[in-house]
């Protein structure tokens, strides 16, 4: 597939941003690990983030469409000086028209001053806009005019930096503007972050955040939904192979999702953890539910997001882990489930939808 | 007229789960009754092993003592054996394979090195050591050769005159002379043909004086030395030296969410290192194929899980498990490299078997990191704690 048509791709885009932040060999890196080279770490990954409450009340005040709950895609801080990055990944740049221009005020006060207040000890903080480069020109108008309109309502803002990604040759490029240069001290204004992207090989390093989205290359839209799908599949398969044999087994959709991210889903926005526990009921436990019923009556118990499982016999079990085991007979599928998050049996509730007000 | 020989000890390091993983560790005795074998306790942390022995030709199988395990710590235990080598290790092996509670530790080709070039290169010009390299390319074949499961050592040896050789690379050697002869010449003939860089066993000379201890990269120790506390030393300090790499492993690699406590606010913070390990030479397309074929059946040595999802010729992602541990691992495959995420609870020594089996079947010569930190910095280190009585 094109490497060009995943640069605006968002999973795409905040996967190579984290894989920046890790730590890795220097000379056979995934992805060059730039913002770890200059000592930065992973803060937060797409965490709301919470304004001081005098700085609301100045919105509330000033008139201008400005976001009270700003979202980052990404936060990474630099223990040293307390220095922080506030990354934005967009798929394009945007017009000071735009319904955007009110998140991206929102994410302008936020990394202001309002960034030191929250995150102490961090003390100074960089807007950094990421998305491909040919949009960079536009982008950084935009936030040029949105920061005059801020100053104009007297909320302080913070200095902004607009970065762009670009296919050189055979080589992914991350590009910089001086406010990074100087906000972190990296010299010149670009590098090769991943070499050899060839036509006939994605890019994607292994994918460390997810969504139930389609996947920019049309011959593979559910291939994000499968990475889920694996790994709950593995999470699952794995608690299974280590209960005592005959022991009842339960799971939820939401509980097979924090344990395969260690609790990282947790922090993630919201409606993107509700869309994978749908993923997870609907490709996955509908299947298994349905395969079951119909082979070992009262084998398998479905009951909206959790699945029980409690087996007849030692043999009983073995067939269902040996079924369980094979890919080609479960064949859960990664075409991305109906929205409708109605609960499918009628006295069912959804628990998680209640408790996450 | 004949001597009487007496059995060498062997003794199999083993690894069980450790409470840091959200696994409950099981008592020894747990483990080796749910084996079969009849386990008699002799004191808090020793027990004697009964189990089936095959009789003498044509005498029924017995049940017979066949050795004793002592219990280290909740994670390692020691199996002391004087059964034959070929015996024990199909025993352990057997035992490994039906309890996924069980397994060997794995001290890889890169491991050794760095034993070799640490500890046992300075014991002494004069003492005596041997350093064994074993590898063979078992997924680059010509493309009409049939597949193969995985074979035991000892199958291997007793067949390999009885079926006609199959066309691959395969290097077997041995290096028995003294230490100092090996140092002078061991560093060119590893740049000159890159797999005597896949050391399958080590010998420690005895600090006792003679004899020695030969320690092979599944966790076998053999004793050559009069001594059993010398033998016991050696290997509690290999223990030490395993287990301390473990920790680090995981410490480092788990990936987790963790709480940074601040001066005005509770953050968090998203940690853990992805393992890289970098093959010397770049696999050819077909043996590419043939590994990502292969690794993930149910009998191969990689003991993988998972279905690889293919994102061009030589590259593919795999979000699957350890086939053996039952834990979950991620994994990217290239012709060039593997790329491993460990989620938080998944042992540490689901890489250092991939570490080891890459060398043996994959690819000879390899660069191991965790995190950007290159495998022999690891090792250096990790810190051993010292002995203490409990």
């Amino acid at each position: 597939m094109k490497t060009e048509s995943l640069l605006s791709d968002p999973v795409f885009q905040l996967n190579l941003l984290l894989w920046m932040a890790k730590e890795q060999p220097a000379d056979s890196y995934s992805v060059r690990p730039l913002f770890r080279e200059h000592g930065f770490e992973i803060i937060y990954i797409e965490n709301p983030f919470p304004l001081p409450e005098e700085v609301v009340s100045i919105i509330d005040k000033a008139g201008l469409e400005v976001s009270r709950t700003p979202e980052p895609d990404l936060l990474l801080g630099r223990k040293r000086d307390h220095r922080a990055l506030y990354l934005e990944a967009k798929a394009n740049s945007f017009s000071p028209a735009s319904t955007n221009c009110k998140q991206a005020r929102g994410h302008m006060v936020a990394a202001g001053p309002a960034f030191a207040e929250v995150m102490a000890p961090y003390q100074t903080c960089l807007l950094c806009y990421v998305l491909p480069k040919k949009a960079n020109a536009l982008m950084r108008k935009c936030l040029s005019v949105l920061h005059k309109d801020l100053a104009g309502a007297e909320l302080d803002d913070s200095p902004f930096s607009v970065h762009g990604l670009s296919v050189r040759g055979t080589n992914l490029v991350y590009s910089w503007d001086r406010a990074f240069s100087q906000h972190t001290g990296a010299r010149g204004s670009s590098a090769t972050i991943m070499r050899n992207v060839g036509d006939d090989t994605d890019p994607s390093p292994l994918l460390l955040v997810y969504t139930d989205e389609d996947y920019p290359d049309p011959e593979r839209r559910g291939l994000i939904r499968k990475a889920v799908l694996n790994q709950v599949h593995a999470e699952m398969l794995c608690q299974l192979q280590t209960c005592p044999p005959l022991q009842p087994y339960e799971a939820t959709a939401e509980g097979l999702l924090m344990k395969m991210t260690d609790g990282v889903l947790k922090y993630l926005g919201r409606e993107r953890l509700r869309s994978m526990r749908r993923l997870v009921r609907e490709n996955l436990f509908r299947r298994v539910h349905e395969f079951w019923q119909q082979r070992q009556p009262g084998t398998v118990t479905w009951n909206y997001d959790t699945l029980k499982v409690q087996w007849g016999s030692a043999s009983g079990r073995d067939e269902f882990l040996d079924w369980l085991e094979d890919y080609g007979r479960t064949a859960f599928s990664d075409e991305k489930p109906p929205a409708n998050d109605m609960p499918l049996l009628p006295d069912a509730e959804d628990p998680v939808e209640g408790e996450s007000g | 007229m004949g001597r009487t020989r007496i059995p060498l000890a062997k003794t199999f390091l083993l690894e069980h789960v450790s409470c840091r993983t959200g696994r409950v560790p099981k008592p020894p005795q747990v483990i080796f009754e749910s084996l079969g074998t009849t386990v008699t306790p002799i004191d808090d942390t020793f027990m004697e092993i009964r189990d089936r022995v095959k009789g003498e030709a044509g005498t029924p199988e017995e049940v017979k003592v066949v050795g004793y395990v002592e219990q280290y710590d909740e994670r390692f235990f020691a199996y002391y054996t004087p059964e034959k080598s070929q015996d024990a290790r199909s025993r352990v092996r057997r035992w490994i394979i039906r309890c996924p509670d069980l397994d060997a530790t794995w001290f890889s080709g890169a491991l050794l090195q760095i034993l070799w070039d640490r500890d046992v290169s300075n014991r002494g010009d004069d003492r005596f050591g041997k350093l064994t390299f074993r590898h063979e390319s078992v997924y680059d074949l010509p493309e009409d050769a049939t597949e193969q499961s995985e074979q035991d050592e000892e199958e291997e040896a007793s067949e390999e005159e009885e079926r006609p050789e199959r066309e691959s690379r395969k290097a077997r050697f041995e290096m028995g002379d003294r230490i100092g002869r090996i140092k002078a010449s061991l560093g060119k003939l590893q740049s000159d043909y890159n797999p005597l860089n896949a050391l399958f066993a080590l010998r420690f000379p005895s600090r006792l004086g003679h004899g020695s201890h030969d320690l092979y990269q599944f966790g076998q120790v053999t004793n050559r030395t009069n001594s059993f506390e010398d033998h016991r030393n050696l290997v509690r300090y290999l223990y030490r030296r395993y287990k301390a790499l473990l920790d680090w492993t995981e410490t480092a690699a788990w990936h987790r969410m963790e709480a940074i406590s601040t001066v005005s606010s509770m953050q968090v913070g998203v940690k853990g290192v992805p393992l890289t390990i970098r093959f010397e030479e770049p696999l050819a397309p077909a043996a590419f194929n043939r590994w990502v074929a292969m690794a993930f059946q149910r009998r191969n040595q990689f003991r993988l899980w998972g279905d690889p999802i293919r994102l061009g010729p030589t590259k593919v992602h795999a979000y699957g498990a350890d086939r053996h541990l039952w834990q979950p691992i991620n994994i990217e495959m290239t012709n060039e490299r593997l790329v491993a995420i460990l989620p938080h609870g998944t042992c540490g020594n689901t890489f250092h078997r991939l570490v080891t089996n890459v060398q043996r079947f994959v690819c000879p010569k390899i660069e191991a990191w965790i995190g950007e930190k290159p495998f022999k910095a690891v090792v250096d280190e990790s810190q051993v704690e010292p002995e203490r009585d409990e």
